[in-house]
């Protein structure tokens, strides 16, 4: 089958859907939460976890991803049988072509074992990997610049020079993420908002704007952390010569769920713009006009969506001949 | 375990005196890269630190020393953390420092049991016997890898340009090491070391600039609030347990900067009276202040052809100032330490290496330099990868080479000749 998925897989949802209709269908058809049950017993195995389903039944909850690293690789498989087979109605035997969003930080043993999935488990016609910051600047249309991925477990920064990430720049910092999750405002405002299980809570005045500072410096939450400016500052300068800093501090781009704390990118910007000295004049990169509204929250998902264009076109991929050539590791060289 | 070629997964590291890189091999960078320092917090820091996380008290409660390693242990101010070296003077400190930096690098950074992998460590030219043998103790028995090596740096270099025979120049972080590389293998006594490195032209830098009166504030002192828009006011720190360590290592940190945006080695001999009066240029601090570096630019990496000027720094000096030689002197002395018949090959194969190589002009300073010192029919060459990252990385990546290399396989020391022969065993198999 032809249709191209794209994947992205995060610790608190999983992205899902076909590209074909890329970009009239903009955003991911699929957003499902990464969370299984696992069922033991006779018939022990692991399902999809039913939002509906009453808290407290006998069964245990698993997380799937774990700061982007999989962590409960049964639990991964049932989800992505859900959304393939399930959701996106894909039919055994008849499968189709998946390109995956690859967190950083990810081993090279993890990769193998996913290529291996995809081809013995899940039959794919075709896979490619490519790095979650490459992607989330393809989202944007551009090659070069420093990526600050506000997640549900953390924030990552990365600088991507020419398409290839720069392994030195890398900076991971936990996020207050989950702490701040029912609300998405950093207004000082007493707001009520409804939880999905029905009870309302009542913010206080400043808690929403706590909660927002949170995300901007971990330690304020109590985590050991570098504050985010400080951790862009960092990964910017500290470890690239004179002129890609430049490069890099005037292509800063946030993305991910974090990203849609009012007024956040807003506030980093000048926190940035205070950290470094007036030569330097960070900027953020500008959403292009053709990209749907809601890209930075799904930056990664609309990269690879972008990216598939190019690499399934110009079968870049790898593909089932390859994999049953040289096996998983046929994936480390075509997938860089 | 031994695959041929291609399907070798061996890890390389490489533990320098300034950063700690490791990755894959094969691989053209490494993927882990973050100073070689770690921040001990000791065990009775105070409840309620800023920065400060739940520990985890053992099962008798008692709180331990806890070491913390990586990008952001040392860049978070956090109340009575000491910033210690992994590495000085080319040895070991502490060997608990190694192991908490090994156990980030497999743990945290790569996720890899390194009882999979091979790993190919990479150590000093003048490694010691006792030295060597006690890092392969602490790898099989903690780790346990199915196969170590222990490469020379020199050894590695050459291997990374390309070159069988050479004379590698490493400008490093605490000293400069000259070592020759024929056929493959470190000529033993030609090794010359030089205390001269990127680290005392940091200091001496230090001093330039607080002769100036400026003071260095470093970023992680204070904060720049926009109290009316559009301007910034500079707020200090109050930080009261933070180390003398601590402050110190970013201190030196700001001055390596302002000596890595500025300097350059000038093309012929230079004296700062002379020059006094040369056009500056300006850098500016963390804290707004902008400063202005004139003879500095020149006068401090000098240093590497006058060592003698290091007295018009005031506070520093050279640790043993019996080893005290420039940069040309130190290459000819380890080519006169040679084999007459190797020493032809060695002048025309010299390699500039090591993360003060980055410094503008120095290899043609260097060539200039040597050609004049040499003997009238040696032909000097000096050469220096031309992409930045590969002089900094040029050890790891001779390393990642010879790690994926199909005729290098046969040359792992493995668990099994370890366990039967003992930690000795590694001078025979890396000699």
């Amino acid at each position: 089958m032809e249709e191209v998925v794209v994947l992205d897989f995060g610790s608190d949802t999983f992205k899902a859907g076909p590209v074909d209709n890329f970009p009239n269908e903009a955003t991911p058809r699929i957003v499902t939460p990464a969370a299984v049950q696992i069922t033991s017993g006779a018939l022990g195995g692991t399902e999809v976890s039913d939002p509906t389903e009453a808290v407290g039944s006998a069964k245990e909850a698993a997380q799937v991803v774990q700061t982007g690293q999989i962590a409960h690789w049964e639990g991964f498989e049932a989800l992505i049988s859900n959304i393939l087979y399930g959701q996106l109605g894909w039919e055994r035997g008849a499968e189709g072509r998946l390109l995956l969003s690859e967190p950083l930080h990810f081993s090279k043993a993890d990769r193998e074992r996913l290529t291996q999935l995809a081809f013995e488990e899940f039959n794919v016609d075709g896979l490619f990997l490519c790095d979650a910051p490459v992607l989330a600047l393809y989202a944007v249309g551009k090659v070069t610049g420093c990526v600050v991925d506000i997640g549900h477990e953390k924030t990552d920064v990365a600088v991507v020079l020419e398409g290839q990430v720069s392994s030195q720049s890398v900076q991971e910092e936990p996020s207050a993420g989950p702490q701040s999750e029912a609300n998405g405002d950093a207004v000082d405002m007493t707001t009520t908002h409804t939880l999905p299980d029905g009870q309302t809570i009542t913010l206080a005045g400043g808690e929403g704007r706590r909660l927002g500072e949170a995300i901007l410096d971990p330690g304020l939450a109590g985590l050991p952390g570098l504050p985010i400016a400080d951790a862009i500052w960092s990964a910017c300068c500290c470890h690239l010569d004179s002129p890609t800093r430049k490069a890099a501090m005037e292509s800063l781009m946030l993305c991910g769920g974090g990203s849609l704390v009012g007024g956040m990118s807003g506030r980093l910007l000048r926190e940035v713009r205070a950290r470094s000295p007036a030569s330097a004049a960070p900027q953020m990169l500008p959403l292009p006009d053709y990209m749907p509204a809601l890209t930075l929250r799904y930056a990664n998902w609309m990269g690879g969506a972008v990216l598939s264009k190019v690499v399934f076109s110009q079968n870049q991929q790898m593909t089932k001949y390859d994999y049953d050539e040289a096996g998983p590791m046929a994936v480390h060289r075509k997938c860089g | 375990m031994m695959n041929g070629g291609d399907e070798v997964n061996a890890l390389v590291i490489d533990l320098g005196s300034s950063t700690a890189k490791a990755g894959y091999a094969g691989d053209d960078t490494p993927k882990c890269y973050f100073p070689s320092f770690v921040g001990n917090l000791p065990a009775q820091a105070g409840a309620g630190t800023k920065g400060e996380v739940k520990r985890e008290a053992d099962a008798n409660g008692a709180d331990h020393a806890r070491l913390l390693v990586g990008n952001n242990a040392v860049d978070l101010a956090r109340d009575y953390m000491e910033v210690q070296p992994v590495v000085r003077h080319g040895a070991h400190e502490d060997w608990g420092r190694v192991e908490a930096v090994l156990e980030h690098i497999f743990r945290d950074h790569l996720n890899v049991n390194p009882a999979e992998h091979p790993i190919l460590m990479a150590e000093p030219s003048f490694a010691t016997d006792k030295a060597r043998e006690r890092m392969v103790e602490l790898l099989f028995e903690k780790h346990s890898p199915p196969a170590l090596f222990l490469g020379k740096n020199a050894m590695l270099t050459s291997f990374a340009v390309g070159r069988q025979t050479s004379l590698v120049v490493d400008a490093g972080h605490e000293a400069t090491v000259v070592a020759a590389v024929h056929d493959g293998y470190v000529l033993k006594k030609s090794i010359v070391q030089s205390p001269l490195g990127g680290q005392l032209l940091t200091r001496c830098m230090k001093q330039a600039v607080l002769r100036k009166g400026v003071e260095l504030h470093p970023q992680t002192s204070l904060r720049r609030l926009e109290t009316v828009p559009g301007k910034l006011e500079v707020k200090f720190l109050s930080q009261p347990h933070v180390t003398d360590s601590f402050r110190q290592y970013h201190v030196e940190a700001l001055a390596a900067d302002i000596k890595e945006t500025t300097c350059r080695v000038s093309d012929v001999r230079f004296s700062s009276e002379e020059n006094a009066n040369i056009p500056t240029v300006s850098y500016e601090l963390p804290d707004g202040n902008e400063i202005q570096i004139g003879p500095e630019r020149f006068g401090v990496p000098e240093l590497l052809f006058q060592p003698s000027l290091i007295s018009t720094f005031e506070g520093q000096a050279f640790a043993d100032a019996t080893k005290m030689r420039s940069l040309p002197e130190a290459v000819l002395d380890s080519i006169n330490q040679c084999d007459v018949d190797v020493r032809r090959d060695l002048f025309s194969g010299i390699v500039l290496t090591g993360g003060s190589s980055l410094l503008v002009q120095l290899r043609e300073r260097l060539e200039r330099e040597l050609s004049d010192r040499a003997p009238p029919t040696a032909k000097v060459k000096v050469t220096a990868p031309t992409n930045s990252l590969e002089r900094r990385f040029s050890v790891w990546i001779g390393a990642s080479i010879l790690a994926s290399l199909g005729s290098f396989q046969q040359m792992w020391l493995s668990k099994m000749e370890y366990d039967e022969h003992g930690a000795a065993m590694i001078h025979k198999k890396s000699p």
